[in-house]
């Protein structure tokens, strides 16, 4: 409701989430998601059809923080494809999508969740540099704390498991 | 099950407060038990529950009560973990494979050591390692055992320390392909910029542009086209008619067949069509940008209705032309009844009484020479004529008119038909009278050779006779 009452010029669109909340958007904003994007283009909606779009994977809480996402990118350039061999850095995440992120765990999976169902690139890659962050530089048993995982090894497993990597550490 | 026969939730008030009032007791004991019993009731509560209203409560309590603690794992596809954990490094992958069964599974997987042993070169070997090549065949070299890729980096690791490099060689090696990396990025960018600035004048309005044609693909003109025909305009074509195809949109060509012969009027016809035609394509082009964001017309539309306006504007110049034509046309008629001043006063129509005045005067001051009897003639019939048509109606008057217009148009053709033929006939005549009159000369000479011959021979005899 607060993101419809900002926009006059620019053509809208709703978007109807799991929970039948609808939020109206701006066309432009809502073709960040590739989903809606190849949906109005193959079903050749008309723009100013009244008929909400409807997004049964995602419920309005998470819509909400998705177009808000959508909104503070919409004048990014197109995300590259990027090389598959390429080290993948979680260190340049900019302090917006920072502060973004500062939820809780279950907000942020369905992030994921949401963002890789509504094809949106950017996104994606921030929500899940975002976990990696999470789980980087933690021991085993940190991140069982951090993500409440029960351990399901028994103690030769777990001793055998941990010769195996033991290489990695340093000696 | 015995609340829904206790309170049957009706509408009468007494039934609501009845109901408003349990509920508050049920309020009042539940804030006065001790945890232990709230959760028992809670869970009666819950057990009770249909699917929808255990939704309703996942739904409420998800908003409410932040999932501090989720194992993602377990909530998203394989897929997205194993993008969780191509961001990490080596090592947190390995204290991963340490978590639980399912992390040790994921930390494994192939996807997310093979970039790895990629980016440091580190190739499996064409031999060796038995069960890999087994499976491999097994599975048409498309799938490999988990854990391939990592076994694969760790023995290139453990090699290097065996070889006394140790992890400063890793490091070192790293470290390049980190270099390689932003060498690569800082391609990127700069492509990326020069892209953006090769973009930067077609971000421009396509009639802003300093194109000689917009560069838009609903173009209805191409710049090519009107070089071409300037060049046709300047140049002299080779044949009388040529047709120019102007590609449409939608695929099919457009054919404008335009006539350029030499003649000059044509040729500033086809000038002026593709004046209109270039006006309409930018006017439709203007109102293509004014309305795309407030109406939304289909191209196929829009390109109709600029069509329909460029072939408007074509039937329009083309009346014009036939107007201006018969303008002409009748000023020519008007020089030739001028000029003619012999044809004496026609029987005039009612409409035309400036031409008649006029071709009075001319009458008066030419002196009509043949015809002046019939003339006057028509003219005391017109005078009765005239006077019935004044009584009649409007549609009688226009009937006599129409039928007096052709009857001046057959007058005209007959008149113009006698006028040099009589001369003509009357030379024939005068021709053929002298030629009567030589024959009958030469008849007459041979006959009076012949008299007298006949007495020269008679005359002869009765000498010979008298002999």
């Amino acid at each position: 409701s607060q993101l419809s009452n900002q926009r006059a010029a620019m053509p809208n669109i709703k978007l109807q989430s799991s929970d039948n909340e609808i939020f109206e958007v701006e066309l432009e904003i809502a073709k960040q998601s590739n989903t809606i994007k190849t949906m109005l283009e193959d079903l050749s909606v008309s723009d100013d059809s009244d008929d909400p779009v409807p997004l049964p994977n995602v419920n309005a809480a998470i819509l909400k923080k998705v177009i808000a996402w959508c909104t503070h990118h919409k004048d990014d350039p197109p995300p590259v494809e990027e090389d598959e061999y390429k080290e993948r850095r979680t260190d340049d995440i900019p302090t917006w999508d920072l502060e973004f992120m500062k939820v809780d765990q279950g907000t942020l999976f369905e992030i994921i969740l949401a963002s890789n169902y509504l094809d949106i690139k950017g996104l994606l890659d921030v929500a899940c540099k975002t976990v990696a962050n999470m789980i980087k530089g933690k021991s085993p048993e940190e991140i069982r704390k951090t993500f409440n995982i029960k351990c399901d090894f028994t103690a030769e497993e777990l001793e055998q498991v941990r010769k195996e990597n033991e290489w990695c550490e340093e000696k | 099950m015995q609340k829904h026969s206790s309170v049957s939730l009706g509408r009468n008030e007494a039934d609501v407060v009845m109901f408003q009032e349990r509920c508050g007791l049920v309020m009042k004991w539940f804030s006065k038990w001790n945890p232990e019993q709230r959760q028992v009731l809670l869970h009666e509560l819950l057990e009770d529950c249909t699917i929808q209203e255990s939704d309703f409560l996942h739904q409420r309590t998800r908003r409410y009560v932040p999932q501090v603690r989720v194992d993602m794992t377990v909530e998203l596809p394989r897929r997205l973990s194993l993008k969780i954990f191509s961001y990490l490094d080596p090592r947190s992958l390995c204290r991963c494979a340490q978590v639980n069964s399912r992390w040790h599974w994921l930390s494994e997987a192939n996807e997310v050591w093979l970039p790895k042993c990629n980016r440091l070169r580190w190739l499996l070997p064409p031999e060796g390692h038995e069960d890999i090549q087994r499976t491999m065949r097994w599975t048409g070299g498309a799938l490999l055992p988990d854990g391939v890729y990592k076994r694969l980096y760790r023995d290139n690791l453990l090699s290097l320390q065996h070889d006394g490099v140790a992890l400063m060689e890793r490091d070192r090696l790293l470290e390049t392909s980190r270099r390689q990396d932003a060498q690569v990025e800082a391609e990127r960018q700069t492509r990326l910029e020069t892209s953006r600035r090769r973009q930067l004048p077609l971000m421009q309005a396509p009639w802003h542009s300093s194109g000689a044609a917009p560069p838009h693909r609903f173009n209805v003109l191409d710049s090519q086209d009107i070089q071409r025909m300037d060049s046709r305009r300047r140049d002299p074509p080779p044949r009388n008619t040529m047709r120019s195809v102007v590609q449409v949109p939608s695929g099919r060509p457009f054919r404008s067949s335009i006539n350029i012969s030499g003649s000059s009027p044509e040729r500033a016809e086809l000038r002026g069509t593709t004046a209109t035609m270039l006006n309409t394509s930018r006017s439709f082009h203007a109102t293509r940008a004014l309305f795309s964001e407030s109406t939304t017309q289909t191209p196929a539309a829009l390109w109709q209705a600029a069509s329909a306006a460029a072939a408007a504007a074509a039937a329009a110049s083309d009346e014009d032309g036939n107007d201006e034509k018969k303008k002409k046309d009748k000023k020519n008629k008007k020089k030739d009844k001028a000029g003619s001043g012999e044809d004496g006063s026609d029987s005039d129509g009612g409409d035309k009484k400036k031409d008649k005045k006029k071709k009075k005067k001319k009458d008066k001051a030419g002196s009509g020479e043949d015809e002046s009897d019939s003339d006057g003639g028509d003219k005391k019939k017109d005078k009765k004529k005239k006077r019935q048509r004044w009584r009649k109606p409007e549609a009688a008057k226009m009937k006599a008119t129409a039928m007096e217009a052709t009857r001046r148009r057959r007058t005209r053709k007959r008149r113009r038909r006698t006028k040099p033929e009589a001369a003509k006939m009357k030379a024939t005549a005068m021709e053929a009278t002298r030629k009567r009159t030589r024959r009958k000369r030469r008849r007459k000479m041979v006959a009076r050779k012949k008299r007298t011959a006949r007495a020269r021979a008679s005359r002869r005899k009765r000498r010979r006779k008298s002999r």
